[in-house]
């Protein structure tokens, strides 16, 4: 039995021989075998902490040093952990080391409160600090990984994706966690997209724990490492645009070709865990008959069993057809991840257009998606969609707390689909 | 036809299930229907080939120029031994086993020794299926002793019938550059007349378990008994194992 499997589907299996090009929606699915039974991955992980003035507001502080507490007590013998403070200045509160003496360890982090690093954000000196510890023991065989928190904007936010995209070029992956209404969303999603990691938006701060908890199992669990998926396009087929759509929603944009094929490097994948892929591919015109459209390759390490470069392969086939009717019939789950696409696509437009003050489409972008989530049965979601076209309409651009609400809330459409409670939106992030 | 988008107005291509520009549901063609189920649009396994004992016969002209055809599933060629998988479309050789081309898409018919077809003109519509010329299949599994090179470890190339005798502890692998300095050992200049074979594409060099083959981080690539090799990761080379760099297929020859 294959450790990967992958599973493709077409938007439509037939398409209608016209004189036009064609577009066609492929799915690609990539989930572990449930019966891998191997030893994950030990960590090399650093925790980075915002400790400026305003973690102080709202316990968040007190519910930060009770969540990395309880990751103290999580990490396994062979995890290696580090955790930094920063506000404008950076700490080291535990180096990088394996935690044998847990109460030591907790002893240290709760150490964060006492500390004098400043009171503003200055993210960079806290990444720098943990790229420094993580690259004392970084090693392939190590899932090496950064997990940032923090409340508020930050200086040099140029400089710190570049930090973080140093990072990743080296083999780190980077989660980050954004809690309150006060920082830049767009920012900690672009570092974790770049980064293969992870992004959360926590509204309620007692829920950090819960969602370093579910960062840390998502971590620990990683049974594929390396996975890098391949897609070989026949002739006269292009790739318009692609999507990573589980565990969350991210726009890859047009990917480039080389020698037809375009590569993309999934981070690692974790057990129990699926990444999926929405690629729009354009089809010339053709006659009847069916034709291979692409190959798909997955190649991945299993470091543990010895194995490096294994590969799974599919053919993606499609039928040129005469027959109207069989050329009608699409493919039910391509059409609800493109659906929660085209959610998701409408209101990042739709606050595009707000930014630069063009109301109008703003508003009718928001409630166009507003209508859509209602059919699919998001009725939070829908209503903060309208509530943000009201303000919007009425002069007052869109909310803070809004934009983040749409901004996360859109991108996790994929993970069940079905209704998403918006009062817990903070446990229900980043992964399936 | 175009499909307008009802909320930007924008145009957007036949098949588009959003608009392109603002994300907003299309409306679906009248008549689209959710199909009953969702089965993976994928080819089956190919089964595994023996080399016949008879040649087949040749496809029948008349069924292959049918339009409506089922084309699926394509049956894997029972003469891959001969690695001559001609596309009748394009003209690309295709990897033994292959059920549809690598380069044009189009499903592949039943093996044939047969020249490659020149490829279309640019804005040609390919046919999907059109059986080559129906000519005797020769299957290409000589027999060993027929070698004048038995016993010596070799690469004989599938579609050009050339034989590289790999005399050296080490045997560079490509196409030769006069102006560079380059000539391989192992110099598929004439096997690979579309270059899709790299300069230095590989090497084969011999350890105490045997001669092995390590890509040299070509750009079309390696791929050992249908596994893509990755840069820098070492093959044994085992009696009548594949080579494929590029499009040019190779067989090892140990004994």
């Amino acid at each position: 039995m294959p450790e990967v499997h992958l599973q493709s589907h077409l938007s439509y299996k037939n398409i209608a021989v016209t004189s036009e090009n064609k577009l066609v929606y492929l799915l690609v699915d990539v989930t572990p075998s449930a019966g891998l039974g191997l030893g994950p991955a030990a960590l090399n992980m650093a925790i980075v902490l915002d400790k400026s003035g305003s973690m102080y507001a709202h316990d968040k502080l007190e519910f930060v040093i009770s969540a990395v507490s309880h990751v103290m007590d999580k990490l396994r013998a062979s995890d290696i952990c580090c955790v930094i403070a920063f506000a404008d200045k950076a700490r080291v509160l535990i180096p990088a080391s394996q935690i044998y003496d847990r109460e030591s360890a907790r002893r240290m982090v709760r150490n964060i409160d006492s500390i004098d690093v400043g009171s503003g954000t200055e993210m960079l000196n806290g990444i720098r600090a943990a790229n420094d510890e993580l690259r004392k023991n970084l090693s392939a065989e190590r899932m090496n990984h950064m997990i940032l928190l923090t409340d508020g904007l930050t200086l040099h936010e140029g400089a710190c994706k570049e930090a973080c995209m140093m990072a990743a070029a080296e083999g780190i992956s980077v989660s980050t966690i954004g809690v309150g209404d006060d920082f830049n969303e767009q920012f900690l999603l672009d570092i974790a997209t770049a980064c293969r990691g992870n992004s959360y938006y926590i509204d309620i701060p007692r829920d950090i724990p819960a969602i370093f908890d579910q960062e840390l199992r998502g971590v620990q669990n990683v049974v594929i490492r390396h996975p890098r998926l391949s897609l070989k396009l026949s002739r006269d087929i292009s790739i318009r645009k692609a999507y990573k759509v589980k565990p969350m929603i991210n726009d890859l944009g047009a990917l480039p070709t080389v020698d037809r094929t375009a590569q993309l490097d999934l981070g690692e994948l974790q057990k129990d865990e699926t990444q999926s892929f929405l690629f729009e591919l354009v089809l010339p015109s053709r006659k009847p008959g069916t034709y291979r459209l692409a190959k798909t390759e997955l190649v991945f390490d299993i470091p543990e069993l010895g194995q490096k470069d294994k590969s799974v392969s599919e053919e993606i086939l499609i039928t040129y057809t005469d027959d109207q009717s069989a050329a009608s019939v699409v493919t039910p789950q391509v059409m609800a991840v493109v659906d929660a696409v085209s959610v998701f696509r409408q209101q990042t437009r739709a606050l595009e257009f707000a930014a630069t003050g063009d109301r109008g489409k703003a508003t009718q972008l928001l409630r166009s998606a507003a209508t859509q989530l209602l059919s699919q049965g998001q009725q939070e979601l829908a209503n903060q969609a309208l509530a943000e076209a009201g303000r919007i309409e009425q002069g007052g651009g869109a909310s803070s707390a809004g934009t983040k609400k749409l901004q996360y809330g859109t991108r996790k459409l994929t993970q069940l689909l079905e209704p998403i409670d918006l009062s817990s939106l903070s446990h229900n992030s980043g992964q399936e | 036809m175009a499909m307008i988008c009802t909320v930007c107005g924008a145009e957007n291509m036949e098949g588009s299930i959003y608009c392109e520009d603002c994300g907003a549901r299309l409306p679906v063609a009248a008549g689209a229907v959710a199909s009953a189920e969702a089965a993976p649009i994928t080819a089956p396994p190919l089964a595994p080939v023996a080399p016949p004992p008879v040649a087949p016969p040749p496809a029948p002209m008349a069924e292959a120029a049918e339009p409506t055809r089922e084309a699926l599933p394509a049956v894997p060629s029972p003469n891959d031994e001969s690695g001559a998988n001609v596309c009748a479309t394009c003209g690309a050789v295709n990897a033994p086993g292959e059920n549809y081309c690598e380069d044009c898409g189009a499903a592949l018919t039943e093996t044939a020794a047969t020249p490659p077809i020149p490829a279309p003109q640019i804005g040609d519509s390919p046919p999907p299926i059109t059986a080559p010329p129906s000519v005797p299949v020769v299957t290409a599994e000589q027999p060993v002793a027929a070698s004048p090179h038995a016993g010596k470890p070799r690469l004989e190339a599938v579609d050009s019938g050339q034989t590289f005798v790999l005399e050296k502890d080490e045997n560079a692998v490509g196409r030769r550059s006069p102006v560079d300095g380059i000539f391989p050992e192992v110099d598929l200049t004439e096997a690979d007349r579309d270059s899709y074979i790299s300069r230095r594409h590989g090497r084969i060099f011999m350890t105490e378990q045997g001669p092995v083959y390590e890509d040299l981080g070509s750009s079309n690539g390696s791929f050992h008994n249908g596994n893509r090799l990755q840069q820098g990761v070492q093959a044994a080379l085992k009696e009548g194992d594949r080579l494929r760099l590029g499009r040019t297929e190779l067989v090892f020859r140990g004994s």
